[in-house]
């Protein structure tokens, strides 16, 4: 049996069933005629409105139900707002909506899963799909290396994330909470010996983007030679694989049977040029 | 309780056996941790060695020679614009990229570049702009009590009713702590002081905003305070005789005083910190790592195809 917590909320103020209002007679003995069923109604899409405040609402239930509390029935949360309006906007509504505050939840619950997963979905899924999509007999290829540089640096990017800018982030957030642990030195500095916040203060701030930024400068060069250095692997294993090759395979197999290019490794003598011409026909320049 | 911006992977799998609640306390003898965080232990290490490398002479100058210049944008620009330039030339040394296929991606590079640093000089202002106002909408939307919710709606649509607020606050023991600390909270920033100029720039400004605008403008370096403290008392001392900077205070107070109300309200502190999350990644990242670069490479292909073309012209 559902005991009624009648002084909390509107919602337990009308009653879930007749036999609870039979036996919740002191609190709610007022039987509504049909007259008063349309009160009933009204007063309770004016709580419905109120979604986020009461997690279970069936009005199903309440339209079946004929009887209602009366002395529980203007509560703070039954007042009527809708006069302002702010509140007849779009963004309003929007902004109640459960969905979004579903998403929102999961988004502040996982935060760095969040994070890098929206991340490595578009740069290793959307992007490269859609750069692909645009793709046709004569631009394939330089579609696909712009794919596959897309996914490249995104696998870099949340690597370096994860291993350096990260952990400096949460460095710096630890100095802002406790700096009289981490920052014994520069305490006064950070906060005009006491007179600021650790948060207000504009000096920390500057060093908080200092201390973000530097290590993207300085990572930059290693960062790039990786992320360009994996592009014709990712091309080879995954994107020929997918979107197949222009690259003829007859000249693959013509180049294979070439004795300057299968012995050009020993070949010290004249390595340097048959090497040479041999790359380059492979490539297509010599066309 | 207040919220944690960052979960760490361990915080994150003692918390799972219960999704409903994420302040539950973790289960004794936890198998995960071990009463060890090798993560944690890091960022300690981390943070001391900020601390130190904070407290040395050379790194506080240069801090104060920064901290009154809006860099930042520059900066996140210069950043971004170095790791394409250095993308280009690894990309132009690369033995093991195809030659014909050399040039078109530096171009899509180039291009890539070229589009999202116009994008953060021009777009972002504008997507601030609106971005903030609906955040100041969703928040309020989300404030649990629905009285205070109720006050912060008409506060919204009219600033002047802070006034109003203040004075019923002063009944109220909890809201007159929150609001008495709101001067104290009010800020000179960037955007204050862009929408002064704006003001100004449109000709509606009055007597005292001009005066103040001129006033801040020659402000010289300050000793042992910043500029924008500076400028905030003057600010503060003109805002008695002028209705536009009165509007001004109130609408960032409105601001402050939602973030205090979140500090006891643990449904909207979550929600606004999930906001925050989703908003720089669904807008800024979506923009500068999804359109930018998709749009960029029908660009760069046709740029890249007439420079080929007139290679092939003058060889031929």
């Amino acid at each position: 049996m559902i005991k009624l917590q009648t002084n909390q909320t509107p919602v337990a103020g009308i009653m879930r069933s007749k036999r609870e209002a039979a036996l919740g007679s002191e609190m709610s003995s007022v039987a509504t005629s049909p007259k008063n069923h349309f009160e009933l109604e009204h007063s309770a899409f004016k709580v419905c409105s109120d979604k986020n405040h009461y997690d279970v609402y069936d009005h199903a239930v309440i339209k079946k139900t004929n009887s209602v509390n009366k002395f529980n029935k203007k509560t703070a949360s039954n007042v009527n707002f809708r006069g302002l309006p702010i509140m007849k906007t779009k963004t309003w509504k929007l902004a109640q909506s459960n969905l979004l505050h579903k998403f929102l939840k999961m988004a502040d619950s996982n935060q760095t899963v969040f994070d890098a997963l929206f991340a490595l979905l578009i740069t290793c899924g959307l992007r490269p799909a859609a750069i692909m999509a645009q793709a046709n007999e004569h631009n394939k290829e330089k579609n696909k290396k712009a794919a596959s540089h897309s996914i490249s640096s995104g696998i870099i990017g949340y690597i370096f994330a994860v291993i350096i800018y990260s952990p400096i982030k949460k460095g710096l957030d630890k100095i802002r909470k406790n700096p009289e642990i981490y920052a014994e030195k520069a305490k006064d500095f950070f906060t005009y010996n006491g007179t600021k916040k650790m948060a207000a203060s504009k000096r920390f701030q500057t060093y908080t983007m200092m201390c973000n930024y530097i290590p993207q400068v300085i990572t930059a060069s290693v960062r790039s030679a990786i992320t360009i250095a994996m592009i014709p692997y990712i091309d080879k294993y995954i994107l020929n694989k997918i979107f197949g090759s222009n690259i003829k395979p007859t000249t693959k197999a013509e180049l294979q049977n070439d004795p300057t290019y299968k012995f050009a490794f020993i070949n010290f003598k004249n390595n340097n040029s048959n090497a040479k011409k041999v790359f380059q026909s492979f490539t297509g320049v010599m066309k | 309780m207040q919220i944690q911006p960052y979960t760490s992977k361990y915080n994150l799998l003692k918390y799972s056996h219960n999704n409903n609640n994420r302040y539950s306390t973790p289960l004794k003898g936890d198998v995960v941790s071990f009463g060890i965080n090798p993560m944690g232990k890091i960022t300690d290490g981390l943070a001391h060695g900020m601390g130190k490398i904070g407290a040395t002479k050379p790194v506080q100058r240069l801090v104060d020679f920064l901290k009154d210049r809006n860099y930042q944008q520059h900066l996140a620009a210069f950043v971004g614009v170095m790791l394409s330039s250095f993308y280009m030339l690894d990309t132009a040394k690369s033995k093991k990229i195809e030659k014909d296929q050399k040039m078109p991606l530096i171009v899509n590079q180039a291009a890539v570049c070229a589009l999202s640093t116009a994008g953060a000089y021009t777009l972002d202002n504008y997507l601030d702009r609106h971005i903030a106002n609906f955040t100041e909408k969703f928040n309020i939307a989300n404030i649990s009590d629905p009285k205070t919710r109720k006050m912060f709606a008409k506060l919204h649509d009219n600033p002047e009713y802070l006034a109003v607020v203040k004075r019923r606050a002063q009944n109220n023991p909890e809201l007159k702590k929150s609001f008495e600390i709101l001067d104290k909270m009010f800020e000179f920033n960037a955007g204050v002081e862009k929408e002064l100029k704006n003001i100004v720039k449109k000709g509606t400004a009055d007597e005292t905003v001009k005066n103040l605008m001129s006033q801040i403008t020659q402000l010289g370096k300050q000793n042992g305070m910043d500029k924008a403290d500076k400028a905030k008392e003057l600010f503060m001392a003109a805002k008695k005789n002028s209705k536009t900077l009165t509007n001004i205070f109130n609408k960032q107070s409105m601001t402050n005083a939602i973030k205090l109300t979140s500090n006891n309200d643990t449904k909207l502190s979550t929600l606004m910190n999930g906001f925050k999350i989703a908003k720089s990644l669904m807008i800024f990242a979506m923009i500068y790592r999804f359109i930018a670069p998709v749009v960029a490479t029908p660009i760069a292909n046709s740029i890249s195809e007439k420079i080929e073309n007139k290679k092939k012209a003058a060889n031929a």
